[in-house]
């Protein structure tokens, strides 16, 4: 005999869900020296999350560490909960597979790839269950960056700096993640390309895309950000939404020049 | 007549054969910044496996089931040059790298071998320099943490005396041992009459080791150039860490090119028995002819490997066919040639240039 329980499913409504991202007493050191000195925060769904922080303070550590990138002599205590199931320490392929897509500081688009090659490669884990939506999902960015259509047999190398940053998060974009990490989507680009960069985030976040990004155009990133929090040499020093920062004396004195 | 139509059926075959084993090194070097020097040991190895599955007197099979058997030994061969001689070596931490087992269990191999095999003084230098560029290697590689996370080749080198060793010694030895220490032949993978152009016979074997080689070559760079797969391969070989951002398991593409460059080797290997026999010095032979091929073409470039594979067979036949005493102006005419072409072209004749990062 065999019988099936049905779920009540209000109750499972009501019971607690975790946040997408949660991040618990993060401690990173390489070697001796402390990268991270306990770092707590929240991404809930949907939500675009902004880290600001100056040079050297540990925002590009707390994204290659919950994107599981292994680097000389690293050492992580802490937790990285993702949909509360602990992930720190597993391989980056796997953590990228969760669904987490990850876009590094400095952009790191293969540039002896042609730019579709490079599109394709975002979509690598998809490629033999949802092969099928892959060139839907192409188009879709070629219809979102232009630029991108018209060079697709080029090889990524020849792109300028603002293309290669289209093209790097159109790429983490081609693995339909739950969460898009962006590092510092600004570094180096023209004044004029970086309001392009975040006017694309913008839009990427009006799409219900989750966001944790990390910038040093603290101005910029705290208009987009639903909350935000300020890092300072390893350890978070303040948090509230984007407009509580914005208005921060604090903030204003350290990071946007007033 | 006669003599270019040597040259011609030379060049044709033994550059195919060595087109295979220098594709094999390429995809290597490609994924992993590594030079495989064990790629040689391989085909030698692969040599004798083949002559124990199809010799009457050992296992006496069918030569095309021993040819798909070889193959695999060579699958596993390539796999185990990775996981011995190369993976295992990468860790930046003390503790974790394990560089020193491979030192101790490889001196310990290469003793045994030393001590075991009556050979000539000669061989017994070799040995023993071996032996000390093992531990040379090995202590360089300890005492250089690796700034990636996992194996680096760049500081870390113990690869070049890991692989070196196992291609030059050890798996020969083994299987000289285990198999046979002298020249043996393998049964012909296609018999038949021969066709004769101007006095010089053209086999049914030639034949086959022309076309099979090309038809390897056209199916791996049309994977190369059409597949996920190979999409995964050049990611791998531009940047790793971010190649395992877009989810690829860089560990596996690794050991799958590993796998690879051994089922080329063991390929070749069959393929050109009938012309070189199976024996010790091709270990030697054929990886300097490989090599010089990678180079010559350009190491990474797969057009480069094939072309450069074909001019070494070239040169190497022209030489020996028309120059009085030929065999042993062979090399010598080889190696100039490679230094006047790094000499124009430093980074070989196909060598990437580089895409500037912006
Ligand atoms: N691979 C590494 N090895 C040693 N120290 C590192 C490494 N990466 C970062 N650091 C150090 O850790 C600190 C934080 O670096 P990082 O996270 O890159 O800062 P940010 O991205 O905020 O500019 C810096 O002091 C930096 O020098
Ligand atoms: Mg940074």
């Amino acid at each position: 005999m065999t019988y099936t329980q049905e779920w009540p499913i209000e109750t499972m409504q009501e019971q607690y869900e975790p946040p997408l991202l949660e991040i618990v007493d993060l401690r990173v050191w390489y070697g001796a020296a402390t990268a991270l000195k306990g770092v707590d925060f929240i991404v809930e769904r949907g939500e675009v999350v902004v880290i600001i922080g100056s040079n050297g303070a540990g925002q590009t550590t707390i994204m290659k560490t919950i994107s599981g990138v292994v680097e000389l002599r690293k050492t992580v205590e802490g937790q990285v909960l993702f949909y509360g199931t602990d992930i720190a320490g597993q391989q980056t392929h796997k953590i990228q597979q969760l669904g987490i897509s990850h876009v590094p500081e400095g952009r790191r688009i293969f540039p002896e790839s042609t730019v579709e090659e490079n599109l394709m490669l975002g979509a690598y884990t998809r490629f033999k269950r949802e092969r099928g939506a892959i060139a839907g999902d192409l188009d879709a960015i070629f219809d979102r960056f232009p630029v991108l259509g018209e060079r697709r047999k080029r090889p990524a190398g020849y792109l300028s700096g603002g293309e290669q940053q289209m093209l790097a998060i159109g790429r983490a974009l081609m693995s339909r993640p739950f969460l898009l990490l962006l590092d510092e989507p600004s570094l180096g680009l023209a004044p004029l390309i970086v309001a392009d960069v975040f006017e694309i985030i913008k839009e990427l976040a009006a799409g219900g895309t989750t966001i944790l990004l990390v910038e040093q155009m603290a101005n910029m990133a705290l208009e987009i950000a639903d909350r935000a929090y300020v890092l300072e040499t390893g350890e978070i020093t303040l948090e509230g939404t984007g407009a509580q920062l914005l208005e921060d004396p604090r903030v204003k004195e350290a990071y946007l020049g007033a | 007549m006669g003599d270019l139509v040597q040259i011609l059926i030379a060049t044709a075959t033994t550059g195919s054969t060595i087109a295979l084993i220098a594709l094999g090194i390429n995809i290597v070097f490609a994924t992993t910044r590594v030079v495989n020097f064990a790629q040689g040991g391989i085909v030698v190895a692969a040599g004798y496996i083949a002559f124990v599955f199809s010799s009457p007197a050992h296992v006496g099979m069918n030569v095309w089931l021993a040819f798909g058997l070889t193959t695999l030994a060579g699958i596993l061969l390539g796999i185990f040059v990775d996981l011995w001689g190369v993976s295992a070596l990468g860790g930046y931490d003390r503790n974790e790298n394990r560089s020193w087992l491979i030192i101790t269990l490889s001196v310990a191999a290469l003793a045994l071998f030393w001590l075991l095999i009556p050979s000539s003084t000669f061989t017994k230098i070799l040995a023993m320099v071996a032996v000390a560029g093992i531990i040379v290697g090995v202590a360089y590689g300890i005492a250089r943490p690796s700034p990636l996370g996992k194996f680096d080749p760049a500081t870390n080198v113990g690869w070049i005396i890991t692989t070196f060793a196992l291609g030059m010694f050890f798996i020969p030895n083994i299987v000289t041992r285990a198999i046979s220490n002298s020249p043996e032949k393998i049964p012909e993978l296609v018999g038949g009459k021969a066709i004769t152009i101007a006095g010089q016979a053209i086999t049914p074997s030639d034949l086959l080791i022309v076309g099979m080689s090309i038809a390897l070559l056209v199916a791996i760079e049309l994977v190369m150039s059409r597949t996920m797969l190979g999409r995964a391969f050049h990611a791998v070989s531009q940047d790793p860490t971010t190649a395992s951002l877009m989810g690829i398991n860089t560990g596996s593409i690794v050991i799958i090119a590993f796998g690879l460059a051994g089922a080329l080797g063991a390929i070749a290997s069959v393929l050109i028995a009938p012309k070189l026999f199976v024996k010790l010095d091709n270990s030697i032979t054929l990886s300097i002819w490989a090599l010089v091929a990678v180079v010559l073409g350009g190491l990474g470039s797969t057009k480069g490997a094939v072309v450069g594979a074909y001019l070494v067979a070239l040169i190497t036949a022209a030489v020996t066919t028309l120059a009085p005493d030929g065999d042993k102006w062979a090399q010598p005419v080889l190696f100039l040639g490679l230094l006047v072409i790094l000499r124009v072209r430093p980074t070989g004749l196909f060598g990437r240039v580089a895409v500037e990062k912006v």
